[in-house]
């Protein structure tokens, strides 16, 4: 998007994740009543660049929830213990600093709680195409190929945008007060245990529990439309959170390095969490599958358990604007059976599936490398894009 | 620099800190043969930056969603902040540092 004629950075997107939300529900249910599912959905959670929420949140509310992340949104009945259990970081980083967060941030924040965003953010009704690791499926609660599954991807907003944009200043600044010496001037970055390092350390956890957050408040509103649409509760159609997880943080991890524990400070820029057993969702995109898939040991020593968090771009948001017309991708995607909405046909055509590289074979080599395994695959059904 | 990527498994290859004299450690990718043959020479180059920064500790990892690719209206590409998608990157909680640019940036 282009601002006052300038290339601006607009979405520097701290804990920019993904929730998986299951269900009980078969995709023959979900089809019969699609049409109504997807638009009660875009209805309900509020989408769009700017977009802003139905929560109007004071200072001391919005400091609430930069400290306590889902914790808030527990206490203030949004979701249960149990997705908080089902949250990385159980969807809160302690250590997160109010103070540290400027206000131009925190007035960005503040209506936007609870809003999906626009770029590459979206909300996905998926089928169960596939079921490859059964055993581990049916402990997350998935049984077969046909049940119906939620993804919700987005992040902090205005709020996490902002966090960052400050913080790249001061860190500029901090490579030359400290004397770093970087290979690219673009880096920014500050000693760890700096003024600049922790300050932004406190203040990017902020913006994470504010993502984790955002997407506990949207749970409660897409399990609302569901029970809205299909006459039961949430608890009835076992609508429970298979996993929350992050996909751009720093965390300091502890990990086995040439036999002595050391404590690091792991940066995920597009990466998700990989550990042992512990659910990796890779979105596909908009029309492609998405992949539910098992974090690994072999994670832990070769990529500071970590793996892939999504297709990854193979063509510019404004070269696919100019290649593909958000019509007709909206046709296509009607052609493969996906119903799409979206606040403007641009939005569809910047994240045309073409505009990504091959789910399937970044889901390949991660499995193939053994640092996350195939869980089971999903393919879209109907689509909200911010 | 990607001609220099040496192969690990099929799945696995390792770019040597020999290739740059300011780099630390190695780098390593996680891709096949599709996904490496898709990534870009600037994207291995920017790993490399990165396994020049203070206290960093090895491998930098580049995963199979690795891209470059942030681009401005007239859809030339604008680094982003130095950096790769689709990375990780770790630091000594003593020696190393911490980047509000290396967890996630985007453009449009």
């Amino acid at each position: 998007m282009v601002l006052g004629g300038n290339n601006v950075p607009v979405d520097q997107d701290i804990n920019c994740g993904i929730n998986l939300i299951r269900t009980n529900l078969s995709t023959e249910e979900v089809r019969k009543r699609q049409k109504e599912l997807v638009s009660e959905l875009f209805n309900k959670i509020p989408v769009g660049v700017g977009g802003k929420g139905k929560l109007k949140l004071s200072g001391e509310q919005l400091d609430e929830v930069l400290v306590k992340g889902v914790d808030w949104a527990i206490d203030n009945g949004y979701v249960t213990k149990d997705d908080k259990a089902a949250t990385e970081e159980g969807g809160r980083m302690e250590g997160a600093d109010p103070s540290k967060v400027s206000d131009l941030a925190k007035k960005r924040g503040a209506p936007q709680l609870g809003t999906l965003g626009a770029g590459n953010h979206f909300l996905e009704i998926q089928n169960v195409t596939d079921v490859i690791d059964n055993d581990t499926a049916g402990k997350w609660g998935i049984k077969e190929p046909g049940q119906s599954m939620i993804m919700l991807h987005c992040g902090s907003r205005g709020l996490g945008h902002q966090v960052a944009s400050d913080y790249l200043k001061i860190q500029e600044q901090a490579v030359k007060k400290h004397n770093i010496w970087i290979p690219d001037k673009q880096l920014a970055c500050a000693p760890a245990q700096s003024q600049e390092g922790q300050d932004f350390f406190s203040a990017m956890k902020a913006a994470v529990n504010y993502s984790f957050t955002n997407r506990a408040v949207m749970t409660k509103w897409i399990r609302e439309v569901f029970e809205k649409v299909f006459g039961r509760t949430w608890e009835d159609m076992d609508m429970k959170t298979v996993y929350a997880i992050a996909h751009n943080i720093v965390k300091l991890e502890e990990f086995d390095i040439d036999g002595k524990k050391r404590k690091l400070y792991v940066h995920r820029k597009g990466a998700t969490r990989s550990y042992p057993d512990k659910p990796v969702i890779i979105a596909g995109t908009m029309g492609t599958s998405s992949y539910l898939l098992r974090g690994t040991e072999t994670a832990l020593s070769k990529t500071f358990g970590s793996s892939a968090h999504g297709a990854g771009r193979a063509m510019s948001r404004h070269a696919a604007i100019k290649k593909f017309w958000g019509d007709k991708v909206k046709q296509e995607l009607a052609g493969k059976g996906i119903e799409s909405k979206s606040p403007h046909p641009k939005s569809l055509a910047e994240e045309a599936p073409l505009a990504y590289k091959d789910v399937e074979a970044v889901v390949d080599s991660v499995h193939g490398a053994d640092v996350s395994k195939k869980v089971c695959r999903m393919e879209p059904v109907g689509v909200i894009k911010g | 620099m990607k001609e220099k990527l040496e192969k690990v498994s099929d799945f696995e290859w390792k770019l040597p800190k020999t290739v740059r004299k300011e780099m630390k450690v190695n780098a390593r990718i996680i891709a096949n043969q599709k996904i490496l043959d898709a990534i870009e020479e600037d994207a291995v180059q920017q790993l490399t930056n990165v396994a020049c920064l203070p206290g960093v500790v090895e491998p930098v990892v580049g995963l199979p969603d690795m891209h470059w690719g942030l681009f401005d209206s007239r859809n030339t590409v604008l680094p982003p902040n130095g950096l790769p998608m689709g990375a990780v990157s770790a630091f000594d909680d003593k020696e190393g540092i911490i980047s509000a640019g290396l967890c996630g940036f985007r453009w449009e």
